[in-house]
């Protein structure tokens, strides 16, 4: 099947969109991208004009700054407290904050609201490995997403097969980014990568980093929550998933 | 330094299961039928470019050799350094194509994992496949 889409790189990461309608409309895909080129001018913390930014040294009062800031700061806050202090924005700098853990996610799904509005319904992103699916890639079956097996690079730990879903996946190889736990400001033990999926990205990254963060107590947790899903790959890669994990019957070998 | 080119050759084996994974299930059912004329009509490869995408140690650009719906050819090039391009070709191609056929029968349209450089070569590969077609 011919699609539209194309691969840019935005947030430090290389971000695909691949609408799979027949007649796919280019200028939503621009919309698209568009979009997330203005959340990464206004919340990196890389560029010093970015709001935040300028919120962490003191030159944007937090009620100057934009409404999408204030609700990606709101969020994170809200996460916190729904991840007992796990997912946390404002680690590791006393003081500053730093979204970026939620701001990927969150602006994968407006995208993908950009995307459905225009009246895409068969669809892919895929910001570094982040994934919003929905519709089907050719007709009569769903998408498929492998989940990366932690150590062995050729290799998938599970396959997923869903028509409208979020997935993220956190783990401690994850290029210049070291998970740790808030608490106690070291690195999780027994755990190798958290995946979970439900129907919003920005809450399921938030989630598989603080499960990742929990280390071995992770598992546990994720069972419990509402609307979304984990799997976990334990240090001795031992595949662990909550009830409803959408796995495929064939997962191939 | 060391690393990064271990690195380099995780994120190209890596790639192949994402993008070839449906190149060997286009073909369509087989049907009996009786023999007619025979047409016979020359299948030429097209060369199609992904886009370049930048990974840890410069942009990758990923080639592919499409014969009919089949992918015949991967080439990987960093445009701005001769002598990677070069490395990446001659160490990880043959690695890439033979991950390739061993990930076909996994299927998978998308990968998800927390390595983003792997997502790079991937992606430029997705991205050439979906011009393809295939």
């Amino acid at each position: 099947m011919h699609g539209t889409g194309r691969v840019e790189q935005i947030m430090g990461m290389p971000i695909s969109i691949d609408v799979r309608d027949p007649h796919g409309d280019p200028g939503a895909v621009e919309a698209a991208f568009a979009w997330l080129r203005l959340v990464d001018a206004t919340f990196s913390t890389y560029r010093d004009d970015s709001e935040i930014s300028r919120l962490n040294r003191g030159e944007l009062a937090r009620a100057d700054a934009d409404p999408e800031v204030h609700e990606v700061l709101l969020r994170c806050e809200q996460l916190r407290e729904e991840t007992a202090g796990f997912f946390d924005a404002g680690a590791p700098i006393p003081g500053a904050v730093d979204p970026s853990g939620l701001v990927k996610g969150w602006s994968v799904d407006r995208a993908a609201r950009i995307l459905d509005a225009a009246g895409a319904r068969n669809y892919h992103l895929n910001a570094g490995g982040d994934i919003r699916v929905r519709g089907c890639p050719e007709t009569g079956r769903p998408w498929r997403v492998g989940i990366q097996h932690p150590l062995v690079r050729d290799r998938v730990a599970a396959v997923v097969e869903a028509d409208d879903l979020a997935i993220a996946t956190s783990g401690e190889y994850q290029r210049g980014h070291h998970i740790v736990n808030p608490h106690t400001g070291l690195p999780p033990s027994g755990v190798l990568s958290v995946t979970v999926v439900g129907p919003d990205l920005g809450t399921a990254d938030a989630y598989a980093t603080a499960a990742f963060a929990m280390g071995e107590a992770g598992p546990r947790w994720t069972a419990r929550l509402r609307g979304y899903e984990a799997l976990t790959v334990l240090a001795d890669e031992t595949v662990m998933t909550t009830g409803g994990f959408p796995r495929a019957a064939d997962e191939g070998s | 330094m060391r690393r990064a080119v271990t690195a380099a050759l995780a994120a190209l084996v890596l790639a192949a299961p994402v993008a070839n994974a449906w190149a060997g299930t286009t073909a369509s059912p087989v049907k009996k039928k009786p023999k007619k004329k025979k047409k016979v009509v020359a299948v030429v490869p097209r060369t199609i470019q992904g886009p370049a995408v930048d990974m840890r140690w410069g942009p990758v650009q990923v080639t592919i050799v499409v014969k009919g719906k089949v992918l015949t050819d991967v080439q990987a090039t960093a445009p701005t350094e001769r002598s990677r391009s070069a490395f990446i070709n001659n160490q990880a191609i043959p690695v890439l194509r033979q991950e390739a056929l061993q990930a076909k029968s996994a299927n998978i349209d998308l990968l998800s994992g927390a390595t983003m450089t792997s997502e790079a070569f991937a992606q430029s590969l997705q991205a050439a496949l979906t011009q393809a077609g295939i």
